[in-house]
């Protein structure tokens, strides 16, 4: 579902695209929703995990998942 | 010693922070340099021969506290002893503050109010007059029909159209004038200054005045190439009467305190003031390399040296500026663009 | 199991200006407000609702004492009018005179007001390029300081003059070249083209009026005392000339406002605490030549935006936020332009409730309008804020809660935190009724969905 599985982001949340030569900058839930993603989780299994681990309904957690994925296909992050 | 500058910007106007960073760290290799700049992109942020640490501030136009606030972290962290400001756009807020910012253990040597507002080219005309050399007939216009107006009224083509603290073009036909006018209202607002234009030899000082009249070195040169803005590539140094003493009289006149670039055009024994800049220039470093190392001096005038400075440069030394590039990782790009420094 | 903290997921590209100029941490640019005047945001919340104007007694109480210290320190002869159009809530208006301000009104609406509120005729000054035939009767039959726009209004005015049987004092309004842009001259008579002295000659010769007062008021966030300075000089200039020539004696001169407040000029580069001058320094080069003059009339000022811009602030709530198609966040907030009329021309101070971290985000505020214009900010580094979360705008002491427009809202409360922090009400939240009350409708096109 992306074409971010070649990239790596550092301890910074610093995330550098060698193919485009772009940067971004990610917070950690950021991060940690992307590595979720490149596993191949869809959205409502990350909005799940995410209610579990965190201070958030699923709902709202569906919500910004749906909304990272906008961002990442605004960024042409995702295919 | 930690000393902050500003103005490490680069590209087609390059900021007077290397040239200062340089002529510091040649006086004193031990002299630490905080560079402080308002864009990661800044090519002091990464030149790390000369600069010690990089920080980004935020813009003087977020408001002083949260300006300075961000400075006295950097004095904390880092430590920080003396900031010489050099752009215009943060002057006020430095001179402004200039003894909160002593008070807190950083000390600087800046202009006064009254002096500073002298570059105002409103000014310049006053100014001119006092020290008895002349000044390009100059109107103030605030839009397209007074400059038309007043173009064919009082002005004859080829003309100088400017804005009020920067930019400045040599129009030779209406049109042109009005392209340029709205070149510069679109960036700097109006009012614009239609200027006379003059002829002769454009000669440039870079001085220290110290407050009470006397100066603390000059250098006298001529650019003798300069880019499409304006920005010396080549110069020489000189000594021309009329300019140094025009440049003497604003130091002691005025009592000048700071460094300043005065920029006069003259012709035979006419000397017409052109700008005032109350700060050091560019080619700041050009005076370094002929003995006179202003950003020295100052520094130590600050720590309380106080020497007689004879007027002593010699004559026809050549400035050549040329690019130079470097390599470093996109990592510091990024830890500039997250934690504000490097 | 304890669950961990959430922060939203936020991912930014470092590529547009903001991210190169200013970094994507928030940490330590964002400025914070928790109370105002030390009544928290919450609690004036809880009481009035939001959004809510606010403004501080406490402020335009000190800030008055110190603009008036500031004149009467250098020239004892001075008298502070309030210039109602600024904000002419009867709490505001009364605070004002209750600290020794006059009123200074520009229209009929205006002149009623002060008068409801039990200001006397002669502590009126009428201004404004329009006064209908009915408030000049009304004005100069209660000695009000009526001051001429317009020939048009001398021959009102020398009307009223022969009805009431009586010589009306009146002031004319000048205009003039103080080095300003836009040299403001449309209003009163222009001195250089001698259209001043021509009035000043009418006048004399209808025999109707006579001319004790001089006003000009060169323009509007004039950043630049020293024109006030040339607008004193050619005013005395002036008076001293009429005088000699015409065997005058003129009372008062009115130089008017137009002083800066703390708020963001749009297009001003400097912050305002480095753009605008002080109090002192405006008062240095007003009162100089009025000093240094012969005859010393006594010298008006009607400055209202310095005295109460930065009294004001509106505390808005976030009722929604979206993503736009640019990557840009918009927030959409309870309070647009229809409150905050002057956003137009001023960039607010915008000061969050609560604390805030993490990454920043290019965001604009929007107002609740269906109106693309309904901006407030439209360029701010936000961290990402929540539905619910309150922001502070200020200053908006001047000019908004009169030049407001009830478009498709109701408009919300106006509080006045008292002195001693107490929580008043200076104006209610609008109703249908109020909206409706100066509608009619015609019986023939009353409508009933029942039938």
């Amino acid at each position: 579902m992306s074409n971010f599985s070649h990239l790596a982001v550092n301890d910074n949340g610093f995330l550098f695209d060698p193919t485009s030569g772009q940067s971004f900058t990610l917070n950690t839930m950021a991060q940690e929703v992307m590595s979720a993603m490149k596993e191949g989780k869809d959205v409502d299994q990350i909005a799940r995990e995410l209610s579990h681990s965190y201070e958030v309904s699923y709902e709202s957690a569906y919500e910004d998942v749906l909304e990272f994925g906008t961002k990442l296909k605004l960024y042409g992050l995702s295919l | 010693m930690k000393v902050g500058i500003t103005g490490i910007n680069g590209t087609d106007n390059p900021g007077p922070g290397f040239a200062i960073a340089r002529s510091l760290k040649e006086a004193d290799p031990t002299c630490e340099i905080i560079g402080l700049s308002y864009d990661i992109n800044d090519p002091g942020n990464y030149m790390d021969f000369i600069i010690d640490k990089s920080s980004t501030l935020p813009y003087p136009s977020k408001g002083a506290q949260i300006y300075f606030d961000k400075l006295y972290e950097i004095k904390k962290q880092f430590g920080l002893d003396y900031i010489i400001p050099n752009l215009d756009a943060e002057l006020p807020l430095y001179i402004k503050y200039q003894q909160e910012l002593k008070d807190k253990g950083i000390d600087s040597f800046l202009p006064s109010k009254e002096t500073f507002e002298l570059r105002d080219k409103e000014r310049l005309l006053k100014v001119a007059q006092k020290l008895g050399i002349k000044y390009p007939k100059s109107a103030c216009v605030a839009n397209e029909a007074a400059l038309q107006e007043t173009i064919q009224k009082d002005f004859e083509f080829p003309l100088v159209i400017k804005g009020r603290y920067y930019k400045a073009y040599v129009v030779r036909t209406m049109a042109d004038a009005l392209r340029r006018y709205y070149e510069i209202v679109a960036e700097w607002g109006t009012p614009i200054i239609v200027q006379e234009f003059v002829t002769g030899d454009e000669f440039n000082v870079v001085g220290i005045g110290d407050g009470h009249g006397k100066s603390l070195g000059m250098v006298g040169i001529k650019k003798l190439t300069t880019t499409s803005i304006g920005k010396i590539v080549n110069g020489v140094t000189i000594k021309n009467e009329p300019m140094i003493n025009t440049a003497s009289q604003i130091v002691e006149q005025f009592k000048w305190r700071g460094p300043f670039e005065l920029e006069c055009i003259v012709n035979q024994n006419d000397v017409y003031l052109i700008e005032i800049n109350p700060r050091f220039p560019a080619w700041t470093w050009f005076a370094t390399a002929v003995g006179v190392n202003l950003p020295e001096r100052l520094i130590k005038y600050l720590q309380g040296e106080r020497v007689e400075y004879k007027l002593d440069y010699p004559t026809g030394k050549l400035f050549v500026r040329y690019t130079y590039e470097l390599v470093t990782d996109i990592e510091k790009y990024s830890q500039l663009a997250m934690q504000k420094e490097i | 199991m304890k669950k961990k903290k959430y922060e939203r997921p936020v991912i930014q590209k470092i590529e547009n200006n903001y991210y190169v100029k200013h970094g994507v941490s928030a940490r330590g640019y964002q400025k914070k407000r928790e109370s105002i005047d030390n009544v928290k945001i919450a609690d004036i919340v809880k009481k009035f609702g939001s959004p809510v104007f606010v403004f501080s007694e406490k402020a335009i109480r000190e800030k008055f004492k110190k603009a008036q210290a500031a004149f009467k320190s250098r020239y004892p002869n001075f008298q502070f009018g309030w210039s109602y159009k600024t904000n002419y809530l009867k709490g505001i208006c009364s605070i004002f005179h209750q600290e020794g301000a006059i009123a200074e009104v520009v229209s009929d609406f205006e002149y009623d007001k002060a008068r409801a509120l039990g200001i006397k005729g002669e502590n009126i000054i009428y201004n404004g390029p329009y006064k209908s035939m009915e408030s000049l009767t009304l004005a100069a039959s209660e000695n009000a300081k009526i001051h001429i726009d317009n020939f048009d209004e001398i021959n009102d005015l020398e009307k009223v003059a022969s009805k009431l049987d009586k010589k009306i004092p009146v002031t004319i309004r000048i205009n003039m070249n103080t080095g300003i842009y836009p040299q403001w001259s449309r209003f009163g008579f222009n001195l250089e083209s001698g259209q001043a002295i021509n009035a000043v000659k009418r006048i004399i010769a209808g025999q109707k009026l006579l001319l004790n007062g001089l006003h000009t008021h060169i323009g509007t966030f004039i950043l630049d005392p020293k024109a006030y300075g040339v607008a004193a000089s050619k005013m005395l200039g002036f008076m001293d000339e009429i005088e000699n020539e015409f065997g005058l004696d003129i009372e008062y001169i009115d130089l008017g406002g137009g002083f800066a407040s703390l708020s963001h000029l749009k297009g001003v580069y400097q912050p305002p605490e480095i753009a605008v001058p002080s109090i002192e320094e405006y008062a240095d080069e007003i009162t100089r030549p009025f000093i240094n003059n012969k005859k010393r009339p006594r010298l008006i000022l009607e400055t209202g935006r310095h005295l109460i811009d930065e009294a004001g602030y509106l505390i808005s709530t976030i009722v929604g936020q979206k993503l736009l198609c640019d990557g840009r966040r918009s927030y959409i907030v309870d309070a647009g332009v229809n409150f905050l009329y002057t956003a137009t021309w001023y960039t607010y101070n915008l000061e969050l409730e609560k604390d805030t971290d993490g990454i920043t985000e290019p965001s604009l505020i929007n107002g609740p309008l269906c109106m693309n214009i309904d901006v407030i900010n439209e360029s701010i580094m936000l961290p990402r804020l929540e539905r619910g979360d309150r922001i502070v705008f200020s200053p908006v002491g001047a000019y908004n809660v009169t030049q407001w427009m009830q478009f498709i809202r109701y408009r919300p409360k106006i509080a006045l935190i008292g002195i001693n922090g107490e929580m008043e009400l200076l104006r209610e939240k609008e109703k249908l009724a109020d909206v409706e009350s100066c509608e009619r409708l015609p019986q023939r096109l009353k409508f009933s969905d029942e039938s």
